[in-house]
């Protein structure tokens, strides 16, 4: 067995007592430079280490003189004068080595950090890295520095190697402890899409560098980018961002064949004081769905190199979160078409009852307009009209009818409750048969308890029934509708709705005499 | 961001160092700009020393590739750092962008591409 020197065994207490601090990952690899920098009694180390294809190398540790120091000074290609004076600044080394076949021999090499011996570190017959000490003199490294590096080279490589897969550890462990908090803090939320967009900028900004960040939904209607979700973006971000597809922000169009998402307006971030930003399309089957970004306005990058894969991540999440909620409002809609159907397959059970569903719906949003609600009420008011008594499917003519008719607004609120809709259609058709003065069912709902929807829901079907021919009754007139409207002001119905019917009504704008209409069959 | 620039068989080889954002996304436009300009322009960016690409970066390098294809110019990226590398993949910008492995085979592809 080869006996060691008495240098290389304290070389190897050196580099275990580097090992036994409990430093930091950088802080290691600095000190295991320093050692081998002081057993060479050179100046300057540089110690690189290998990816994991071992293609590369890159420059982890720097141990050199201060940039000042004149005896660094040495023409070279990136060396240059400051303006003004004749100072130099001293020259930096490469920060990534491109593998070459003989990188793994210990020898002597020209460098744009002047002339350096090089020697590999390998683990098991695989390099991990090299350390460059220097500079030499012309011609080979004295001998002293190649039997003293070349003694120290196997436990540095231990050493390094140890360090690094460590450092590699604790990575995994924070990037999985981080897509655990994210899958815990997301549960229950799949369908939320600002809350969930939310937690994952949260999340992003906590593991990475980034001071602030985006979400912003490409919608399909529109073609435009929404912003959805931001942190800490520069106040009146939503107003002062452009994010137009045809001259803002952000440009698809160059790369559409592909998803790929391209940066056009650099100056439009540097006047939002942006320093540095990292946008990731989210795209599903190649198309664009949104985009990720994460931003920084002091020093620096967002996102290292080590946090591109969590950026990859989080990204990832959004994707899925909007391609799940584009999944179920496409469910909804056809769903509710086929609710939709189901209300007008009752209103062909009866000839009284021709296109009651949509003539409630039409009315209602007459009234509704009339009354100043929003496009946004008056779409939900539609929806609500097209199928309030929808919970009457299934009700026969027996004895249990009469109890399944009180309960029909409730069974109808039931069916769409779970829909992405506006909560206003299911509490629209939960109450249409309530009362303002509480006397109606089948809550016994009274006044404001009622939402308006629900209300005005109420008065168009009262306006539509009794304008219709029925086997109970003949149609009413709209002098007698106006008086029942009088008369029932405040009683059934909200005062606040009959007042803006009443006008309607009188110059007969709500289409309730006109010829009823025809679907296109029947056309 | 430091840069240094030489001829090599008709290709102009620009080597950049440091980190490419906001900040420096309008020197990166002139430096490019000044060169791509013409067909018989082939331009090089050697990225083996650039640690960081943000995305005004890559947006100066797709509107570059957009100038030359525009104008039957040359121009590529080489030897991209696995980080850069990766910004270019999670952006989609790979599939634009001609990036070769190592400067000589840059150099070789850019100085035989047809005017």
């Amino acid at each position: 067995m080869r006996r060691r020197s008495p240098e290389a065994t304290d070389s190897w207490r050196a580099v275990l007592a580097v090992l036994g601090r409990d430093d930091g990952y950088e802080s290691r690899l600095q000190a295991l430079l320093g050692l081998a920098v002081e057993a060479a009694g050179l100046p300057d180390g540089y110690l690189y280490l290998a990816e994991e294809d071992a293609r590369r190398l890159h420059l982890e540790a720097t141990r050199a003189r201060p940039a000042g120091d004149p005896s660094r000074a040495a023409p070279g290609p990136m060396a240059q004068t400051v303006e003004g004076g004749a100072e130099w600044i001293a020259p930096t080394p490469p920060l990534e080595i491109v593998r070459a076949d003989d990188i793994a021999e210990a020898r002597t090499l020209t460098t744009s950090v002047g002339r350096l011996y090089s020697q590999p570190l390998t683990r098991e017959g695989t390099l991990i890295g090299l350390v460059q000490v220097g500079p030499v003199p012309t011609g080979d490294a004295p001998a002293r520095v190649r039997q003293t590096l070349g003694e120290l080279a196997f436990p540095l490589g231990v050493a390094v190697d140890r360090a690094r897969s460590e450092h590699m550890l604790r990575q995994q462990l924070a990037a999985a402890s981080a897509r655990e908090e994210m899958g815990k803090r997301l549960a229950g939320s799949a369908l939320d899409a600002t809350r969930f967009l939310d937690l994952l900028l949260d999340l992003a900004l906590k593991a990475t560098r980034a001071e602030g960040g985006f979400v912003a939904v490409l919608e399909p209607e529109s073609g435009r980018l929404e912003l959805r979700a931001d942190r800490n973006m520069p106040e009146d971000f939503d107003q002062r961002v452009d994010l137009s597809p045809e001259d803002g922000l952000f440009d698809w169009s160059i790369g559409a064949e592909v998803g790929a998402l391209i940066m056009r307006d650099f100056e439009q971030a540097q006047a939002l004081g942006i320093r540095s930003i990292l946008a990731v399309p989210l795209l599903e089957g190649g198309q664009p769905l949104g985009i990720f970004a994460l931003a920084s306005f002091t020093e620096g990058q967002p996102v290292g190199a080590e946090g591109l894969d969590l950026l990859e991540t989080y990204a990832t999440q959004a994707t899925l979160m909007l391609h799940d909620r584009r999944l179920f409002e496409s469910f909804s809609e056809r769903y509710l078409d086929t609710v939709r159907g189901l209300a007008r397959s009752l209103d062909a059970r009866r000839p009284y009852l021709r296109h009651h569903h949509d003539r409630v719906a039409a009315l209602a949003v007459t009234v509704g307009r009339a009354m100043g609600l929003a496009e946004a009420d008056l779409r939900g008011l539609r929806t609500a009209g097209e199928i309030h008594d929808v919970g009457m499917a299934g009700v026969g003519d027996d004895e249990t009818a009469f109890e399944a008719n009180l309960e029909h607004p409730v069974v109808g609120a039931t069916m769409v409750e779970h829909l992405p809709l506006d909560p206003g259609v299911a509490g629209a058709i939960a109450t249409h048969h309530e009362w303002y003065d509480g006397w109606g069912f089948p809550a016994g709902l009274r006044g404001e308890a009622i939402p308006l929807p629900g209300s005005v829901l109420a008065l168009a079907e009262f306006l539509i029934e009794m304008a219709t021919d029925s086997p109970l009754r003949e149609a009413w007139d709209a002098e007698r509708l106006l008086d029942e409207l009088a008369q029932r002001r405040g009683s059934q119905f909200d005062p606040a709705v009959v007042d803006v019917t009443v006008p309607l009504l009188t110059d007969d704008e709500l289409g309730l005499f006109l010829e009823q209409p025809t679907t296109p069959e029947e056309a | 961001m430091e840069h240094t620039t030489e001829q090599v068989d008709g290709v102009t080889v620009i080597t950049l160092q440091g980190s490419i954002d906001v900040s420096q996304a309008i020197e990166l436009r002139e430096l490019l700009g000044d060169r791509i300009s013409g067909a018989a322009a082939r331009v090089l960016l050697d990225l083996t020393n650039v640690r960081l690409i943000d995305s005004s970066g890559i947006g100066i390098l797709v509107t570059a590739h957009r100038r030359a294809a525009d104008a039957s110019a040359g121009f590529a990226l080489a030897n991209p750092s696995e980080a850069v590398g990766k910004v270019l993949t999670m952006t989609r910008t790979d599939r634009l962008l001609n990036v070769y492995d190592s400067v000589a085979e840059g150099v070789a592809g850019l100085s035989g591409a047809a005017p």
